[in-house]
């Protein structure tokens, strides 16, 4: 997300003039600097979208740090404008409505693609675009619930995330 | 230097270009270098050419500095790490919070 997404011309421009952008650590007990992993522009149009799960949280919050929109993972610049673009309609009062709204959209979407290219959205994500995208509107979507917004405040929420951080879950 | 001093400067400082601003850069007053430097973050994106283009030429460190820093303004999200602060801003700004939470600091790469 910081070397390509958040380097993106169109999302500095937008985050630095329409947004108060804000990096949080949730992990602050991990003190030593990580490598950097660099991508070529192939492999990064082969990355899964919304991969990262835990690890990566882009919010957006209102003014008086109500939270609008929560996405979990990877995303690309483009899908992370479009986001943004829907965040910036959302408030407290019709968060709940729209995310609902949101949600139909992109599986209709994601139908969508099914229908049109059936032979590759029946591979693998891995070899095939429109398979990547069929599963990234779906991540995309589950983003989307009423519970990604049961914690209202931003502040209560980032308690959440970095006690999430910190639980191993074995199956 | 206080904001409206800085605003009186950049409105007095002569609009004659971006070389111009660069070379204020270096001038003998804290003032008017603080100026330039607004002056020239204010300009955006379309700035950015001559920008690197002064940089392997100009022989002052402290004018090189500058001039990064204002890349830097211009091509990389101006995160703030204090929430509390970053409340007060979106409040005051009416603008809406971006907040991107993950494993270590902003800088926490080599």
């Amino acid at each position: 997300m910081r070397t390509v997404t958040f380097a993106d011309p169109r999302v500095v421009d937008l985050l630095n003039g329409r947004f108060v952008a804000v990096w949080n650590n949730h992990r602050v007990d991990r003190t030593a600097k990580g490598e950097q992993a660099f991508y070529s522009r192939e492999e990064m149009a082969a990355y899964p979208e919304g991969g990262g799960g835990n690890n990566l949280y882009t919010l957006v919050a209102a003014p008086d740090g109500t939270v609008l929109n929560c996405l979990r993972g990877y995303w690309s610049a483009d899908t992370l404008l479009a986001e943004l673009e829907f965040s910036r309609g959302l408030t407290a009062e019709n968060r709940i409505e729209r995310q609902a709204a949101r949600v139909r959209a992109l599986q209709a979407e994601e139908q969508k693609l099914a229908v049109d290219h059936p032979a590759e959205a029946a591979k693998r994500p891995r070899d095939s675009a429109v398979a990547r995208r069929r599963a990234a509107l779906n991540l995309l979507a589950l983003t989307h619930t009423p519970e990604s917004l049961a914690i209202p405040g931003i502040e209560t929420m980032l308690v959440s995330i970095a006690d999430r951080s910190r639980t191993r879950v074995f199956v | 230097m206080n904001a409206l001093w800085c605003a009186l400067l950049l409105a007095v400082l002569p609009d004659d270009g971006v070389a111009e601003s660069i070379r204020h850069l270096g001038d003998d007053s804290a003032e008017v270098r603080q100026a330039a430097v607004q002056k020239l973050k204010a300009q955006g994106r379309p700035i950015l050419p001559d920008l690197e283009r002064a940089l392997p030429g100009e022989r002052d460190p402290e004018v090189r500095a500058r001039i990064v820093l204002v890349i830097n303004f211009l091509t990389r999200v101006q995160w703030r790490t204090d929430l509390p602060t970053a409340l007060k801003a979106a409040a005051s700004e009416q603008k809406p919070l971006l907040v991107f939470s993950t494993l270590g600091p902003v800088d926490g790469f080599l």
